[in-house]
């Protein structure tokens, strides 16, 4: 692990812990509902359910955001993406795990903002079947893998195209 | 009441579902019973003209030490002014090379307080290319005091 | 000297509330209740009386009454008989679910706390009517409150007329529920919180801490009413003076760095504090004026990262491989790019120890010289203090 992504994502993960302390709680607009709060469209939202959000910023292009709250939290986190090629990689590679979400539990199914290529959602329902520190574990070490992940593709990707290019313009060769 | 049809039953009421708090009710409650203190511009400028004279001389963490700690801005007239502020703010902790030393003067308030900037510089957008420096902040302040300090950070309704 | 834990129930579904009193334990698991005998653990019967998960059980140590709250916004007395239980349904006239339900010390009346209206609820058994009604106390028209009211709530032990209750906006709220045909007015001679106590009046409010961090339990200091123990969801645990409305000592769990949900009391000066770092603590109060951390109770279970460990990857190596994220990705991908199904179990389950939770405690009780703890991991543990 490099020298400065170290401190980014120890920082993520003392601070999501810090978040994933979720209590059980009825709705208390809603009778007999119990709802994520952070998820309450913004107009309806009581202030006093929702804790302070937490950015952690690496640069423009990698970033978390935590929005933790007395029952849910929710983490959005922007892959970094330095060109074209990755970009496409990355919104294909997010898009495939979305759609999947079912067998994801706490994927989120669209990212909160185009900001974030991907966002995860944990409940206090999350948190009562699993053990919030392995919650976060995971997460920790999807982001270390996502991008090791993302550079291997546009590795494959830039390999197979030259080998295609080749075979191709071997055709052309006399 | 010939128009009974139109009465807004919700208004009537007492359920929660009316006195939803805002961000906005929080911090007036904090300002009308004197817990934050709202600054005046005048009192702003003092502490940016401070600040920005210290940086010219080069002194970088004295200011987190003795201004940015010590005076808390939670309110403020003029929020552009603010914004100014922790633009110094963030030129100061960014220009800091050596943090540990500065972290070991602060008292445990202090470090709260450090860290509502911390997290509140890494929010704005226009300050997230030097974000680097502001993480490795918060690394180091949670390495010195562990993760209750980012728990009292989210459940604190003082914020910057 | 070795600290004893030991495992005492281990159940299927979270356990988010019980209550042990005149060897009757009383647990939950979501909707239903059940009672068994103590220490013997014998199922006496089971209740379905909800049809919402039930959020919170109190046993009468006076007459052995058995309380129930839910989210489906009713509470359910169970009265012993001859034959059981006969059970009697509290319409609390709240419209959204009940939090949390105590017994007074005498038994004959119980505060509810609500999600409704940031209101609290007290409720008696009425002869004439023969029906429980419920009263409503509401916070002072001024007050910026949070909705709902949270776990905490504690009757005034010196008279058993006062209560202080928190709600998730940080407000510290004292009233008197003061009934005529129920309550002795020489209780409250010389009370140190004033001279009239009309039901309904609120007697002190105040902020602990002014960082309206929501309060997740109280406990008055037996030593000294005027004092309370109350523990923030900042992880603070405040000692505060009641009366006065000032902080006199504030600590901080720096092992954990997590919040606590139970403050209990176990004599006159030591109390007991758990909550999600699943791992109850022992402090004591230190001539009236500080908060001292005694002892950690149970096996010690290492910290999680406390503080940042720089040897992170040394733990993978030398422990046996956990459950973790890490195997759940790898679970996945194979899953779903190679179509591999996998089962999820066995090798990889972790070797945690049974007498010891693994989520957070939501509810405690000290008996004799016992303390029992129950967590969301469904668990019921023993410890000898």
């Amino acid at each position: 692990m490099s020298q400065s992504l170290k401190p980014y994502l120890s920082t993520v993960e003392a601070s999501l812990e810090a978040c994933i302390n979720l209590a059980n709680f009825p709705s208390q607009e809603v009778e007999r509902h119990n709802r994520p709060e952070v998820e309450v469209e913004v107009a309806r939202q009581s202030a006093e359910l929702l804790y302070q959000p937490i950015h952690i910023v690496r640069n423009e292009f990698e970033k978390v955001l935590i929005e933790p709250s007395v029952n849910s939290l929710r983490m959005s986190i922007k892959i970094k993406q330095s060109d074209e090629i990755e970009k496409i990689l990355v919104h294909k590679f997010t898009n495939f795990l979305e759609q999947r979400s079912d067998s994801f539990a706490i994927l989120r199914r669209k990212p909160i903002s185009d900001e974030y290529s991907i966002s995860f959602l944990i409940t206090n329902k999350h948190t009562e079947t699993m053990k919030s520190k392995e919650l976060v574990k995971f997460i920790i070490e999807f982001m270390e893998e996502v991008d090791k992940e993302i550079s291997e593709m546009k590795l494959f990707l830039n390999a197979r195209a030259r080998f295609v290019a080749e075979q191709y313009l071997t055709e052309f060769i006399y | 009441m010939e128009d009974w049809r139109k009465i807004d039953i919700d208004a009537l009421d007492a359920s929660t579902r009316n006195k939803r708090l805002t961000s906005e009710t929080i911090l007036a409650n904090f300002i009308n019973k004197g817990i934050i203190h709202k600054y005046s511009s005048q009192e702003l400028s003092n502490l940016i003209g401070e600040i920005s004279a210290r940086i010219n001389k080069n002194d970088y963490s004295s200011s987190i030490l003795e201004i940015v700690v010590k005076y808390p801005v939670y309110a403020a007239e003029d929020s552009s002014l603010k914004l100014h502020y922790v633009q110094l703010i963030n030129n100061c902790l960014v220009n800091t090379k050596d943090i540990d030393p500065v972290l070991k003067q602060l008292s445990d308030d202090e470090i709260d307080v450090l860290l509502k900037y911390c997290y509140k510089i890494m929010s704005l957008t226009e300050l997230q290319a030097t974000g680097q420096y502001i993480v490795n902040w918060v690394y180091k302040i949670i390495s010195l005091h562990g993760q209750g300090v980012v728990l009292r950070y989210i459940t604190d309704r003082k914020t910057i | 000297m070795s600290i004893q834990s030991k495992l005492l129930v281990n159940l299927k579904l979270p356990v988010r509330s019980f209550s042990i009193n005149n060897n009757i334990l009383a647990l939950s698991q979501e909707e239903t209740l059940f009672i068994y005998t103590y220490p013997d653990l014998q199922l006496i019967t089971s209740f379905k009386e909800h049809d919402k998960r039930i959020t919170s059980i109190d046993i009468s140590k006076n007459s052995g009454k058995i309380l129930t709250t839910s989210e489906d916004r009713t509470c359910v007395v169970y009265t012993p008989n001859e034959s059981g239980y006969s059970t009697s349904l509290v319409v609390t006239r709240f419209l959204k679910s009940i939090n949390y339900g105590k017994w007074n010390h005498k038994g004959d009346k119980f505060l509810i706390c609500s999600s409704d209206m940031a209101q609290l609820g007290v409720c008696y058994f009425d002869l004439e009517t023969n029906w429980w009604i419920s009263k409503h106390i509401a916070p002072s028209e001024t007050t910026v409150s949070g909705g709902s009211l949270t776990k905490g709530a504690s009757w005034n032990p010196e008279n058993d007329i006062l209560v202080t209750f928190g709600d998730n906006f940080g407000n510290l709220t004292t009233v008197s529920t003061f009934l005529k045909k129920l309550d002795d007015k020489d209780k409250l001679k010389n009370s140190p919180y004033g001279e009239k106590f009309p039901f309904g009046k609120i007697v002190k409010e105040w902020i602990p801490n002014s960082n309206s961090s929501s309060i997740n339990d109280i406990a008055y200091v037996p030593a000294d009413t005027t004092k309370v123990v109350i523990a923030q969801n900042d992880g603070s645990l405040t000692l505060f003076d009641n009366v006065d409305g000032t902080t006199i000592s504030r600590s901080f769990d720096k092992i954990f760095g997590k919040p606590f949900n139970k403050v209990s009391f176990i004599s006159q000066t030591e109390f007991i504090v758990a909550g999600y770092s699943g791992v109850p603590l022992l402090y004591t109060i230190v001539d009236g004026s500080s908060l001292k951390f005694l002892k950690q109770l149970g096996k010690a279970r290492l910290p999680s990262s406390n503080k940042l460990s720089d040897n992170k990857n040394n733990s993978n190596e030398d422990e046996p491989q956990f459950a973790s994220g890490i195997q759940a990705l790898k679970m996945f991908k194979d899953m779903d790019s190679r179509g591999k199904q996998q089962s999820y179990s066995s090798a990889l389950a972790t070797v945690d120890d049974e007498n010891s939770h693994v989520m957070p405690i939501t509810d405690i009780c000290v008996e004799t010289d016992l303390l029992i703890t129950s967590g969301l991991d469904g668990k019921l543990i023993e410890y000898t203090i």
